[in-house]
């Protein structure tokens, strides 16, 4: 006698009292940018706020270069609930740009050793002007001393020679610091050269979308459709 | 090989830099230069002869010795003028008279001396205001 009593007072009460109450979810994920995420393993969304039946929901959330994450959200009916979340970066993402910053540190490397090789030469050649400008000096000075008739200024001259003794040490100390550049240089250039000659630019494979785009359920206006992702890295 | 071939280049860049100091004057070693008070070499001033002349003063007679002088012009670097100095035994130095230096010769005179005594000069060299190398020439009064 009970249950049909239940029975009835269900029939009578109709649609108003079964009608599933919905409450709002707003994705505050980062990153904001991109994000998508599949709910209860059916339909695929990318939007900010989803309204969902009041109730325990599956979510499996993604964003290019992050890891898939699932969790459980639990919807309360007719409130608005924040889902805060930072999606974590995905192993190869992580590892894509760690071989891509030894790749720019070589190629960096690779452009930045001429750099000590152009300037030990260019140190070098100005060595060598001073060298040669000191060098003429001290030969215009020999050639002073044997043409002089002045007692004067032989001892003047005796006096600049000094300084220009002085000189030529600077120039020739120069450029001995300019040719060890020069051959450090080269050395630089041939270890850089040699080390990174393998290196390739690192291409990253998000296979983590792979795993996410693998089959869904796409909502749409008439119902919606079953579909699989399939990625193809064209850069190759 | 490469090695060895950059070996060679590193061996002949360091042979060169090493000539380098080559290229450096020692002043103490320019001592060719007969105007040049550190002159060292053949004697600029050569004897040539010598008297000794009595003269003079009041009713005392005395001698003096007259040394003749060629300044040996060939060391010069190039023909020029020049003018002499010299120091007498006393310490006293005397000019000579650029008239008496036309032919390279001059003569150097000392006062009272006594026969058989030998004075040195010790003329030397100038141009311009400042003098430079000399050498010692001795004479003996008779």
């Amino acid at each position: 006698m009970r249950s049909l009593l239940a029975v009835l007072v269900v029939i009578t009460m109709g649609p108003t009292t079964f009608a599933q109450k919905t409450g709002t979810l707003r994705m505050m994920v980062d990153p904001a940018a991109g994000l998508e995420f599949v709910v209860d393993h059916k339909y695929r969304m990318q939007q900010r706020e989803v309204k969902l039946g009041e109730g325990l929901h599956h979510f499996s959330l993604w964003a290019p270069e992050r890891r898939v994450v699932d969790t459980s959200v639990f919807v309360i009916a007719d409130r608005t609930s924040d889902l805060v979340m930072r999606l974590p970066f995905s192993e190869e993402y992580q590892q894509y740009r760690k071989d891509l910053g030894l790749y720019e540190d070589g190629r960096l490397m690779r452009q930045l050793s001429p750099l000590v090789l152009v300037g030990g030469l260019v140190w070098t050649g100005l060595s060598i002007g001073s060298y040669g400008k000191a060098k003429d000096q001290l030969e215009d000075d020999r050639t002073a001393y044997n043409e002089s008739v002045d007692p004067a200024s032989i001892n003047r001259l005796k006096i600049d020679i000094d300084q220009h003794n002085s000189d030529m040490r600077n120039a020739r100390n120069s450029l001995y610091a300019g040719t060890a550049l020069s051959v450090v240089g080269a050395g630089v250039i041939a270890y850089v050269w040699h080390k990174t000659k393998q290196h390739r630019k690192p291409s990253f494979e998000d296979k983590e979308k792979v795993i996410f785009e693998g089959l869904t359920w796409m909502p749409g206006q008439l119902g919606g459709t079953w579909c699989a992702g399939v990625t193809i890295p064209l850069q190759r | 090989m490469k090695f060895t071939k950059g070996a060679y280049v590193l061996f002949a860049c360091l042979v060169a830099l090493g000539a380098c100091k080559k290229a450096e004057i020692d002043p103490e070693e320019l001592t060719t230069n007969p105007f040049d008070k550190d002159y060292v070499g053949e004697a600029i001033f050569g004897f040539v002869s010598e008297r000794t002349v009595s003269y003079q003063i009041d009713t005392t007679t005395f001698l003096k010795l007259e040394v003749d002088v060629q300044v040996n012009t060939a060391l010069f670097p190039k023909p020029t003028n020049y003018i002499v100095q010299y120091e007498l035994p006393s310490g006293q130095t005397l000019d000579v008279p650029l008239a008496d230096l036309q032919d390279d010769v001059f003569t150097m005179t000392v006062l009272e001396v006594a026969p058989g005594i030998r004075y040195c000069f010790h003329p030397r060299l100038g141009n311009n205001g400042s003098y430079g190398s000399g050498n010692t020439i001795c004479g003996t009064a008779e």
